[in-house]
């Protein structure tokens, strides 16, 4: 079947561009247009506009979850003077770097009176002074009204007690909330803790 | 917006009497279809009327039958607006387009397969100019199997380069050369057969 000679090719090639074209049908054009028209496609610049607004407004809400969560997570100002050493610590806005990996649960108490987290009592702490460069201590006269508290894990009942306890007796005015964190068994405070 | 247009003649120069219709049929396929993506049915339409003749004879050579020739290209033409912000220019329009109405004739092939539908019906060719030994050929390319009458048709037929239709075909180059050097091998046999009383 293949054997033929070359110019058997070239003879069977020059007939079939010559014999084989066929013209459309008249009106084949003008039933494809009807159809193209009647179903006209918006624009890729129309198809992506909504997508675009779409993904903008996506990434704002992300933003804005994002920056809620910083926040919440790592106060707004300063941290109240409260434990250090071994214990847990009041965290500053700008430490949000540490310890989140080992926070195995969180809890937001409102309104707790501000002075109740420099009395804080935590087992095995040692009372922040601004003296001690180990200890985590925030001056209390900021205007910060959020703050998160990071809780060794054994003592996480022990400081809901003492600010709900507080939230109650105390008749202070400037109360302010509190992002409760509860460090993994075992976790220490990392001491890299800064104050704003 | 001039980037791709097949004019000579700058923006600035164009008379003032100077009417989209003209432009169009100047422009390159690709411009076309770009401007096709923004919804310009008019740069469509200029694509259709420059190949529907090309489509329908790849279609018509294939199916071997006038309605489903029609029904292939009307069908991928259609495919191809809803299609057409996706064809990037990185390759021709006539290969993409060409590639789409294969895959209608491959389809329509198939359904007739599983239809049975008799062979007789699609030897009635119409809108060509007939004459003995063009119906000859026509008939010879009725024999062979659709794979070698689409290598002979998108090469021979249409004028594809070996890549093109490699490229529309789905096959490689290789396959292309092989499947044609056979068709035509099998075509002169055909031809031969009948001209021997």
């Amino acid at each position: 079947m293949s054997d033929i000679e070359p110019e058997d090719h070239e003879e069977i090639a020059r007939r079939l561009r010559d014999d084989g074209q066929a013209q459309a049908p008249p009106d084949l054009a003008g039933e494809v247009m009807k159809r193209v028209r009647s179903e006209p496609r918006r624009s890729t610049s129309a198809v992506r506009r909504p997508l675009v607004t779409l993904l903008a407004a996506s990434l704002i809400t992300v933003a804005l979850v994002a920056g809620i969560a910083k926040l919440g997570g790592g106060g707004s100002g300063s941290a109240a003077g409260g434990v250090s050493g071994g214990g847990g610590g009041i965290e500053a806005h700008s430490s949000d770097k540490s310890g989140q990996g080992q926070v195995v649960q969180s809890k937001v108490l409102n309104d707790v009176p501000k002075t109740a987290l420099q009395r804080l009592k935590i087992h095995g702490a040692v009372p922040a002074t601004a003296g001690n460069p180990t200890s985590v201590y925030c001056p209390l006269d900021t205007v910060a009204s959020r703050f998160s508290l990071f809780v060794p894990y054994d003592a996480w009942d022990s400081v809901q007690a003492q600010l709900d306890s507080a939230k109650r007796l105390q008749s202070s005015s400037h109360r302010v909330t509190v992002q409760l964190r509860r460090l993994a068994p075992g976790a220490v405070w990392p001491p890299e803790l800064t104050c704003p | 917006m001039t980037e791709a247009i097949a004019i000579t003649v700058p923006p600035a120069a164009w008379p003032a009497a100077y009417h989209a219709p003209v432009r169009l049929r100047d422009a390159s396929d690709e411009w076309l279809a770009k401007r096709s993506a923004r919804g310009d049915a008019d740069a469509f339409e200029q694509l259709v009327l420059r190949y529907q003749d090309r489509l329908y004879t790849l279609a018509l050579r294939i199916t071997l039958s006038d309605a489903d020739a029609r029904d292939c290209v009307q069908e991928g033409l259609i495919s191809a607006w809803r299609a057409i912000d996706r064809f990037r220019g990185d390759a021709r329009f006539s290969t993409w387009i060409y590639r789409i109405v294969l895959r209608k004739a491959y389809d329509a092939l198939d359904r007739r397969r599983r239809s049975a539908d008799p062979v007789e019906e699609i030897m009635a060719v119409s809108h060509d100019r007939s004459s003995d030994d063009r119906l000859d050929l026509i008939a010879a390319l009725a024999v062979l199997e659709p794979e070698f009458r689409a290598a002979a048709v998108a090469c021979d037929v249409i004028g594809m380069s070996m890549d093109e239709a490699a490229e529309a075909l789905g096959v490689p180059a290789g396959t292309v050369k092989s499947r044609l050097h056979r068709a035509r091998a099998r075509l002169a046999a055909e031809l031969e057969t009948n001209r021997t009383p």
